[in-house]
């Protein structure tokens, strides 16, 4: 029988309050990520904030300055470049970003940028390989529906876990953690200047319903161990023991969901990559919040609500 | 002993005879549904546009294959004072009228919806020539007859900027634009398209295009007594507010019959005749949003999410292989039981596949081991108190199953909020994601369990 750890005894709680420090900061960054999202100022998709993505390819290549210079003279001077590698083009590839303006109708820039490309670059070639071209009147229903869909199905997964937790101080930590594990992910995401776009509000749904799956495993074995406390043993230590036990199982759940979604990170589409890397980012900070922030909560709670000691009178012993 | 349900209890032997036999058909319809169950005319339709034979029945998204969406919806400043009503009537009218446009494109398999009061969306698969698609689509197609003024002329009109003030014209008269000349003052309409009753290409000696129309019977009446009380004139014939030609009426045309002409490209000229025959919009339609997929980009889009699809699979294979020996292997045959029956349930339901949609096939991969990490774990802890094999695996079954059923639920609830909210790709992810790991319930816990039961002796347990 193969194992990481053959009865593992480290004491994951000595640090608690430094990584319940840590997780706070985490959480900030994540309300700060908020902040930014509801003032528009992060790096929104076209889905959320009105506009085009252009993804444009050329027979011969073609530089990344030159095309940005063209499109500022030709009054887009907001467009955002990115030249993309594309093995089934021998010239460039870009991908361009560019806001929605009342000038052009919907679904006509990527037409417009084609022509105008094909003017200045006249023996380059440039073909249009994809476009999403989102109106305003769109975008608002797509941010609408996807803060509904994120705070019903939050709404719900928060009442499952109360609910599945037959006690309090365990669902409170649960919902606890899993609200920490969004608003970390969300503020990684958003202040790395990733795209926040539909699949990322997919993705954080998605983890939010998956990284109870680590806290639900160390809990169940912590009620599990209430019942048998030993003497003398502290709750600290119950806890502690605990998460050493089910660090195997924690681990594992947690690695193979990691090892399927790692190959489609590394080399998934564009539409594919960052999706993947928000999942994976989830899958890491759920098993880092089950056994740092889940477990550590249950132990301050005990030791805030456990009524002080008596001090004993002095002299008897 | 507490009795759990009799599933986890050890099954007895007939059971497992059904239920193998169960496993098996499953597998063999989901490999009927998957790559049998094309029709022959599916298949004609889908060479007519596609070089290969299709190979699987299931359903590939825009993302994948290619192809322009649009989401359109009626032009609601053009609708001042309708009632919502009027306006999601009209916006009937113009979806029927979009599909006989659409059926003229030669597109397989198009999608054409209404959505919302207003709103209409446009799936045309592996078309990507947007330009003239949005030239057949949202052309109103307006067809008008108006006689050309012959008492007034353009140059006495020009505003200062050169061009025809409109403010200053007498009447009864308008100022149209030519398609290929600087425009014409015309009459008020004499008649409409809605009087054509067909339209289609034919060549002139030379060979250049023409678009002939043919009246029905009270049109073709009118169009006799008009041309015929003005011979000598111009007669513009208008589309969309711009004419398009304006012959001289040399003699009075009966039999209700004309044509348009001018310099038209053969597929210009197809075209035209197409949006004619197909009939006028009640209203102008607005493009709200459009997505286009080059054929390139989504193949390459879908071998790079399949490859990777292919690598996550081995690679938990290999993990679930190494880490647990023998159980492992079982637990990867319930993982591949899961894969083949979801292809099956996808095929069969019909489900749209989209690139978010082979993202939740990954995901399903890893989250339906998951639970056989559970149940395993579980197994090697009763093992080492001292529990035998054969007990150790039944109580193993029996204690994993409420952590993994809680993993199922969230996950439930996230896709199902998902599916009521997302758009299509994201709506993919969700009913794969639910179907593969509700799936997961009967092949990581159910089959694995039922390979266990099937030996009847453990001495020890490769675990």
């Amino acid at each position: 029988m193969f194992q990481w750890f053959n009865e593992p005894k480290i004491n994951f709680m000595a640090p608690r309050r430094f990584f319940l420090a840590l997780s706070t900061l985490g959480c900030l960054a994540g309300v700060y990520a908020c902040v930014l999202l509801w003032q528009g100022k992060a790096n929104l998709g076209t889905d959320f904030g009105a506009g085009a993505l252009l993804r444009l390819s050329s027979e011969k290549s073609v530089q990344i300055d030159q095309v940005r210079q063209t499109l500022k003279g030709e009054g887009y001077p907001d467009a955002q470049i990115q030249e993309v590698s594309d093995e089934t083009t021998k010239g460039s590839s870009f991908i361009i970003k560019l806001k929605y303006d009342q000038k052009n109708a919907v679904g006509s820039l990527g037409d417009e940028v084609v022509g105008v490309f094909n003017k200045t670059f006249s023996d380059a070639h440039f073909t249009l390989q994809g476009s999403d071209e989102v109106g305003p009147a769109v975008s608002e229903k797509l941010r609408n529906d996807a803060f509904k869909a994120f705070f019903l199905s939050m709404l719900g997964i928060l009442i499952y876990i109360v609910w599945r937790f037959k006690r309090f101080e365990f669902g409170v930590a649960a919902v606890i953690t899993t609200i920490h594990d969004v608003l970390v992910i969300l503020g990684i995401v958003v202040l790395t200047h990733r795209e926040f776009n539909l699949l990322q509000v997919t993705a954080l749904l998605t983890l939010a319903g998956y990284s109870l799956n680590d806290t639900v495993v160390t809990f169940d074995r912590i009620r599990e161990n209430m019942k048998f406390l030993v003497k003398d043993q502290t709750f600290l230590q119950l806890v502690n023991l605990s998460v050493n036990e089910t660090l195997s199982r924690t681990i594992n759940t947690s690695g193979t969901v990691f090892l399927t979604l790692l190959p489609l990170c590394i080399m998934g589409g564009d539409t594919l990559k960052d999706f993947a890397f928000t999942l994976l980012l989830g899958v890491v900070v759920g098993t880092y919040s089950s056994i740092f922030v889940a477990s550590p909560i249950l132990v301050e709670w005990d030791l805030i609500s456990r009524p002080k000691p008596v001090p004993s009178p002095t002299g008897s012993k | 002993m507490n009795r759990a349900t009799p599933l986890f209890e050890r099954s007895s032997v007939s059971f497992q005879k059904w239920m193998a036999l169960t496993v098996i058909i499953m597998a063999g319809a989901a490999f009927y549904a998957v790559f049998l169950n094309i029709t022959k005319d599916e298949q004609d339709e889908w060479l007519k546009t596609h070089k290969e034979k299709k190979i699987t029945s299931l359903k590939l998204g825009l993302d994948i294959q290619g192809g322009l969406q649009m989401n359109m919806e009626v032009d609601q400043d053009k609708m001042a004072g309708k009632t919502p009503q009027e306006i999601s009537d009209s916006a009937d009218r113009a979806l029927e009228i979009l599909r006989n446009r659409v059926d003229g494109l030669g597109v397989t398999e198009p999608v054409l919806e209404r959505e919302g009061v207003s709103g209409i969306v446009i799936q045309l698969p592996g078309l990507t020539d947007i330009k003239r698609a949005r030239d057949i689509l949202l052309s109103t197609a307006q067809l008008q007859f108006r006689l050309v003024s012959d008492r007034y002329r353009i140059s006495d009109y020009l505003g200062k900027d050169g061009k025809v003030d409109n403010a200053k014209l007498p009447s009864g008269i308008t100022y149209l634009a030519g398609k290929e000349d600087s425009g014409y003052l015309c009459e008020k309409i004499l008649l409409t398209g809605e009087s054509l009753t067909d339209a289609h290409v034919e060549t002139d000696p030379v060979g250049r295009p023409y678009i002939s129309f043919k009246f029905n019977p009270e049109g073709g009446k009118q169009f006799g007594i008009i041309t015929g009380d003005n011979v000598g004139r111009l007669l513009a014939i208008v589309l969309d507010d711009r004419v398009y030609s304006a012959p001289r009426i040399q003699t009075r045309i009966p039999g209700g019959s004309g044509q348009i002409t001018g310099s038209f490209t053969d597929q210009d000229a197809a075209d035209l005749a197409l949006i004619l025959r197909a009939g006028a919009l009640p209203a102008p339609l607005k493009v709200t949003s459009q997505f286009v997929v080059g054929p390139t980009l989504g193949a390459d889009s879908v071998k790079r999410g399949t490859m990777a699809a292919l690598y996550g699979l081995v690679l938990v294979l290999l993990f679930m292989g190494l880490y647990y020996r023998w159980s492992g292997w079982i637990a990867n045959a319930g993982l591949l039981m899961n894969m083949i029956y979801l292809m099956g349930l996808l095929a069969a339901l019909k489900v749209t596949i989209t690139l978010p949609g082979i993202a939740g096939i990954i995901l399903t991969l890893g989250l339906s081991v998951d639970s056989n990490v559970l149940i395993f774990e579980r197994i090697r802890e009763e093992m080492r108190a001292g529990k035998t094999v054969r007990a150790a695996i039944d109580s193993g079954y029996k204690r994993a199953l409420e952590a993994i059923i809680d993993t199922h639920v969230t996950t439930l609830i996230s896709a199902a909020f998902l599916f009521q909210f997302g758009t299509g790709p994201v709506k993919g992810f969700a009913v794969n994601l639910s179907l593969g790991v509700a799936l997961s319930l009967f092949t990581a816990v159910v089959i694995t369990k039922m390979i266990f039961d099937a030996r009847k002796e453990y001495q020890g347990l490769s675990i």
